[in-house]
């Protein structure tokens, strides 16, 4: 089964590749200045107490030693104790995640809901005034720095124009308890659709910048490829067939036109997520950015090992959703993952 | 399905169901826009088809053989067309976008070169062929039915079981047995098959034009088959179009027509087949190449070629005139010998 060969490849490949990004990861932060057991053992704290929190977190013993020591703690799920928390790396990165994951994808669906048509309608209607627009405003927003969009949104649409929220994941008034960490979701079991409302409203204006700033590359990859696959034969041909305009669009065109998308999206995600960083902390989201922010500057060696691996494993884990894709959407990738043939 | 010759698959109201030729095109011209001005690819072109007739249109590649197949479907959008297109009675050039795509695949269909590239390559074979019934609401098991029926019909073995394929898991030859299908699967009166074995080897060559001419006689269906091969053409035409240029310069009882060519360009290509009983060396072509369109010669646009050229030749255009045998030919020698009407 085409599907089984390619998740084991994959998966292989993805351990090797996380194992050597926490060796990196790990190597760099003993280069780091700064103490990580005085940081532990608080700001009033004695000699003797810091060499017991020295101990107690095992940075008496050699580099090499204690990076295995790391390693063999992470094939339990346990990434060691934030230093300046005081609670599992892993829970504070479990209360985070979310919040980004929340803000990646609705900034996808954002990209999506706007890329797909547009991109559709400019490469049917290539060279005309709208295409030209869109290409123009592609090239424009590009351009554009992440925290200077985020501030300039901010300022007018949420400041000045108040038309959405400034600034946090909900508004006050509702109290919304923890059940998936998914705020939208959460907010709309505490507090029901009108919460629910009040969350998206919140999120818009952080997904929709990461969205523009990621959308133009979006939009070109699938309008240059639209344009390549309207002048492919079996285009030709499914209209000879007296297939309408829109099935052409809807079963020909874009189903051809979408592979180069799915790979830049699969990228993107990464990039999103460290950019999302920036814009999380412009918005006052409670999200991964947050907590890397905290951890680089309290020297907390764990925690920020912990976030650099799990953004990694959500690169691996991207790249591996793109090829499942990728042969969910095209039967020549399955045969090539079967060795060709049937 | 079966074939049904006598009555034409649906009529549209208002117009003669009996007797309209599958085409008649009158004074088609096809114009475009590039960025170095305005081009003309068809000049003048008038052509009929008689129901269940075959036609072979021949000429050298350039020569506006795909854009005239391409403008009675009206499938190029950056062509400027002027003149008149009737398919089985109908004017398409006057047609809504959606009634032309009602009208293709279900009045005229159209087989096209690289049978690999007119395949979706992420659909199945079967969601291919039926889609021209399914596109008219027709259910789908209602659809897959016929399809495996014309698959079968058309020499795909196992065809039920084969539908569920891709089109990478087929060989070139079945692959246009598969295009084949997918064109008449919806009966149309008129198929237009442009070079449809150009891409293939030689002896899947001969079973697709086989193949074509079989259907062709079975469903009374009108073809066009398009080809720079005269080859091929010999055992499949009843007549012959002999295009140069963006004009038709010859058309002509297909006997005839490699019997005695009228126009000097129609004898230089039949000159240029290879003959089994011919050595290679004795193959005379034509000197020089076609012009393109952007830089057409005036007058007779193949003076520079022709070994019999005069002066008129240079200065005017050749207009078509009737042959004795029945064909046309637009050549200004049979002005002189007195052939005008
Ligand atoms: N859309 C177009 N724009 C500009 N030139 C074209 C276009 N389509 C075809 N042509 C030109 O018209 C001429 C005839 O083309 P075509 O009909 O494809 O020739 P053939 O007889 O080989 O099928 C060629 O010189 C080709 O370059
Ligand atoms: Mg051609």
């Amino acid at each position: 089964m085409w599907i089984v060969r390619l998740v084991s490849r994959r998966v292989a490949l993805g351990v090797i590749t996380l194992i050597a990004l926490a060796a990196a990861v790990f190597f760099i932060s003993t280069l780091v200045p700064g103490d990580p057991a005085r940081v532990a053992a608080g700001e009033n704290a004695t000699a003797d107490q810091i060499a017991a929190a020295r101990e107690n977190l095992g940075l008496d013993k050699p580099v090499i030693i204690q990076f295995f020591l790391y390693l063999g703690r992470l094939l339990h799920g346990d990434l060691g104790m934030s230093i300046s928390t005081h609670s599992p790396v892993t829970e504070g990165l479990f209360d985070a995640l979310p919040t980004t994951f929340e803000l990646v994808l609705m900034s996808i669906i954002l990209m999506l809901v706007v890329a797909l048509p547009a991109a559709t309608i400019a490469a049917l209607r290539r060279g005309g005034a709208g295409d030209q627009a869109l290409r123009t405003s592609a090239v424009f927003t590009a351009g554009i720095p992440t925290f200077w969009l985020a501030l300039l949104v901010q300022f007018f649409i949420g400041g000045k124009l108040q038309i959405l929220p400034l600034s946090g994941a909900v508004s006050r008034q509702y109290s919304v308890d923890r059940v998936t960490g998914f705020m939208l979701i959460d907010a709309t079991i505490s507090g029901g659709a009108e919460a629910g409302w009040d969350a998206f409203l919140h999120l818009l204006m952080p997904s929709a910048v990461l969205a523009v700033l990621f959308g133009a590359q979006l939009f070109r990859a699938l309008r240059t490829e639209i344009i390549r696959v309207l002048a492919r034969e079996h285009i030709a041909v499914a209209r000879s067939k007296g297939v309408p305009p829109l099935t052409l669009v809807m079963h020909h065109v874009l189903p051809n036109s979408i592979g180069p998308a799915i790979t830049i999206l699969g990228v993107q995600f990464g990039m999103m997520v460290g950019s999302a960083v920036l814009v999380e902390s412009i918005f006052a989201l409670p999200g991964l950015g947050s907590y890397l922010t905290n951890a680089v500057g309290s020297a907390d060696v764990n925690a920020l090992l912990g976030a650099v691996l799990v953004t990694g494993l959500v690169v691996v884990t991207a790249s591996l959703v793109v090829d499942l894709l990728q042969a969910v959407r095209d039967p020549r990738v399955r045969a090539a993952q079967n060795g060709g043939g049937r | 399905m079966t074939p049904d010759p006598g009555t034409p698959g649906q009529t549209a109201p208002g117009q003669p169901a009996q007797a309209a030729p599958a085409l008649d095109v009158a004074g088609l011209c096809v114009d475009v826009d590039t960025p170095a001005g305005r081009i003309r690819l068809l000049d003048d072109v008038s052509l009929t088809v008689r129901p269940g007739e075959r036609l072979a249109v021949v000429g050298e590649s350039g020569s506006g053989k795909s854009v005239m197949a391409r403008s009675i479907l009206r499938l190029g959008d950056t062509y400027r067309t002027t003149g008149s297109i009737k398919v089985a009675g109908t004017e398409v050039t006057r047609l809504s976008e959606r009634q032309m795509s009602r009208l293709r695949g279900s009045t005229v269909a159209m087989v096209f070169q690289d049978p690999l590239g007119a395949l979706n390559p992420l659909q199945t074979i079967g969601e291919q062929v039926a889609e021209p019934l399914r596109v008219r609401g027709t259910g789908r098991q209602e659809a897959e039915r016929a399809a495996a029926a014309i698959l079968e019909e058309l020499g795909v073995a196992r065809a039920a079981e084969r539908m569920k394929a891709y089109p990478h898991e087929f060989s070139g030859g079945m692959r246009q047995r598969v295009v084949l299908a997918m064109a008449l699967i919806a009966e149309p009166q008129l198929l237009i098959a442009d070079e449809p074995t150009t891409a293939l080897d030689v002896r899947v060559q001969e079973q697709v034009i086989d193949l074509l001419h079989e259907v062709s006689t079975e469903r009374n269906l009108a073809v066009i088959l398009i080809t720079h091969d005269l080859g091929i053409v010999a055992g499949f035409a009843d007549r012959v179009a002999v295009m140069y240029a963006g004009r038709k310069i010859q058309d002509d009882d297909a006997g005839r027509l490699f019997r005695e060519p009228a126009h000097p360009y129609a004898r230089g290509l039949i000159e240029a087949v290879p003959r089994i009983d011919h050595r290679i060396e004795h193959l005379v072509g034509i000197p020089g190449v076609p012009p393109h369109p952007g830089a057409r010669p005036s007058g007779c646009a193949y003076h520079p070629r022709c070994p019999f050229r005069m002066d008129i030749c240079e200065v005017e255009v050749p207009a078509e005139r009737p042959l004795p045998s029945g064909g046309t030919v637009a050549c200004h020698l049979f002005a002189l010998e007195g052939n005008a009407s």
